[in-house]
């Protein structure tokens, strides 16, 4: 086997390792965690492409067709270069000629693409959990309120009561099928929060445990959801606080669950925070597409 | 365990981006392996007028007609210079590529609802007008100092044999070879450029997970959200931020029209910086610049995007004078 070969089979699995992960996850339905919907098929299909490359080139890998491109060369002298081309040319076009040709284009060596593209593809496919973690969540925001003042400016109406319940549909109990994140930015600006407040409401996300600093009386979970852009490493973790006033429910964090409640806020250290009290929680399926697009 | 969690998060950041950005990496790669085979040495060249200037005028606007981001553009780049492409007009499509292209232009004018066509047409504008600058200077540049050193001794092998260039017609090699070699060049693309991905974003996973020994630290984006307020702080900020999330011109406008603490200067910033320079094509523009250039072009990207954001904000402010007042509820899905 010559290096050119050797090479060729080393980039052609470092191409195909790098297609397999996104068609892994599509089958495996673990896509929505990792990237934004609108990124799903171009995923797929791009780790297809790749696959199909990889293996083109690994079937092809021994075949001797030249290097290609549209260099006319000379063919009176010997190239040499450093960069050694290691296969000879022997063109019939009307003076075969067989030269030391050496147009290198194998930048990389192959132990490079094994090190960078084989095995951290391979090393993260096996250490991730395909969510963050606890600390993560607390770190990209799970427990913090941000506010949105553009988000109430993209309908040139007023936005009122009437608007609120005209456009959200119901449940059969009268609770409004809110977004946890529309409840999320709805909490900083007090004509907005009269609107939402005392409103009946079911609310879909992951359950987890209450900062201890933010639940004193121990009566407190916390509803969240990862909204992302592209991908998670851009994504922010909105939570919305659930306050029971019956013992909290004995469903394991990052559970998905339906909450039942009424809308209230509450001022901590300046800043407006949106909850649900009175509440009622189950387990519930995860939906679908769990991850917003858009925030 | 000190690896756990950061480990899993680590590398559920690492394969996020991956997977996000190879597919558009291997389209790159794949045009870049038939433009190899298929295109003739300097044909780039002699579509472009012949004035310097105007061919660095019109390289600006070639995403219009061949829109791709930014992890694509390099890979076409590099081969568009090797054929020929004078590298102020490759830097210039480069640079404004993932920007002035229609993709780019309709996710700006979805993302801010508020006033769509002003951030969208303002982006453009911006990073056409940096665009070009940037291809004007470097036509006063030598190669040699914009190239990396390998790429300029291939060049000069490719302009040598052009003085005895002989035909060799379409026939020199079969058909069928040439897909084999198309494909072939489009791998070899793939992996070199893939080797200098994986540093990028192993950086920008690094950044985005929390740290694994103290997880009180505070996470970069609440800092940049303290500079808010600050005429030269906020665009600064702004512009690190976009270079740590490296994230795609395609839907990068979703992630500023959340920054709205900040006034649109600084805004735009982030939009015009970010598909230009960021962590990942740092290393992927490793594969065609010198480092030297690479280093050079940041600074001068930072600096000549920032002044110009700070200079135009009394422009950008007009735009939001000019809307209605807010208290409108948007839909979430």
């Amino acid at each position: 086997m010559t290096k050119a070969t050797f090479n060729q089979i080393i980039s052609s699995l470092a191409t195909i390792s790098w297609g397999v992960v996104p068609v892994y996850l599509y089958t495996k339905g673990l896509i929505g965690e990792y990237l934004s919907e609108s990124f799903h098929l171009i995923a797929l299909s791009g780790g297809l492409a790749m696959i199909v490359l990889g293996l083109f080139n690994l079937l092809h890998a021994g075949r001797e067709v030249g290097c290609g491109h549209d260099h006319s060369h000379e063919h009176d002298h010997g190239h040499d270069h450093d960069h050694s081309h290691d296969h000879d040319h022997s063109h019939d076009h009307g003076h075969s000629h067989d030269h030391d040709h050496s147009h290198d284009h194998h930048e990389q060596n192959p132990v490079a693409a094994i090190c960078l593209m084989i095995i951290p593809v391979i090393l993260c496919t096996g250490f991730t959990k395909h969510e963050y973690s606890k600390e993560a969540l607390r770190w990209k925001g799970l427990y913090k309120q941000r506010t949105l003042k553009s988000l109430y400016s993209t309908y040139n109406t007023e936005f009122t009561r009437e608007l609120l319940e005209k456009r959200t549909p119901k449940t059969s109990e009268g609770n409004f099928l809110l977004q946890l994140t529309e409840l999320y930015w709805s909490a900083g600006d007090e004509k907005i929060m009269k609107i939402y407040d005392g409103l009946p409401a079911q609310l879909e996300g992951r359950l987890i445990e209450e900062e201890p600093t933010l639940n004193p009386d121990n009566n407190r979970k916390r509803l969240y959801r990862v909204v992302m852009t592209c991908c998670a490493a851009d994504a922010q973790v909105l939570g919305v606080p659930l306050e029971f006033s019956a013992s909290l429910p004995a469903i394991a964090d990052k559970t998905w669950i339906t909450a039942k409640g009424k809308v209230a806020f509450e001022l901590i250290d300046g800043q407006h925070f949106a909850y649900l009290r009175d509440c009622e929680v189950e387990a519930t399926e995860a939906p679908e597409t769990q991850n917003k697009k858009r925030p | 365990m000190f690896l756990d969690p950061w480990l899993p998060d680590f590398s559920f950041l690492f394969l996020s981006i991956l997977v996000e950005g190879a597919p558009f990496i291997l389209l790159g790669t794949i045009i870049s392996g038939f433009i190899d085979v298929y295109l003739p040495s300097g044909a780039i060249d002699r579509l472009l007028p012949r004035n310097r200037g105007l061919a660095v005028l019109m390289s600006g606007l070639l995403g219009i007609i061949f829109p791709v981001c930014e992890c694509a553009v390099v890979p076409v780049i590099r081969r568009l210079v090797k054929k020929g492409l004078p590298p102020a007009c490759a830097i210039t499509y480069m640079l404004a590529a993932p920007i002035v292209n229609p993709v780019t232009f309709l996710s700006t004018y979805s993302a801010f609802k508020k006033i769509p066509l002003e951030m969208a047409g303002s982006r453009l504008l911006f990073g056409y007008v940096i665009a070009v600058i940037v291809g004007l200077i470097l036509l006063k540049v030598g190669v040699g100092r914009i190239l990396k050193p390998r790429l300029v001794e291939e060049l000069k092998e490719v302009e040598s044999s052009h003085d005895h260039h002989h035909d060799r017609g379409d026939n020199f090699v079969e058909k069928n070879n040439r897909l084999i070699m198309a494909l072939r060049a489009a791998m070899r693309d793939f992996v070199d450029v893939g080797i200098y991905f994986v540093i990028g974003i192993t950086i920008v996973a690094i950044v985005n997970t929390p740290p694994p020994v103290d997880q009180q630290t505070i996470p970069l984006r609440d800092y940049i959200d303290g500079t808010a307020e600050s005429i030269w702080g906020a665009p600064a900020a702004l512009m690190g931020l976009s270079f740590l999330l490296s994230l795609c011109s395609t839907s990068d406008a979703f992630i500023a029209a959340t920054l709205d603490t900040f006034s649109i200067g600084p805004r735009l910033a982030f939009l015009v910086f970010g598909p230009m320079m960021d962590v990942k094509l740092l290393f992927l523009y490793s594969t065609i610049l010198s480092r030297k250039f690479i280093l050079i072009l940041a600074a001068g990207l930072f600096i000549g995007i920032g002044a110009l954001s700070v200079l135009l904000e009394p422009v950008f402010e007009g735009f939001e004078r000019n809307k209605p007042p807010p208290f409108a509820q948007t839909a979430q899905d």
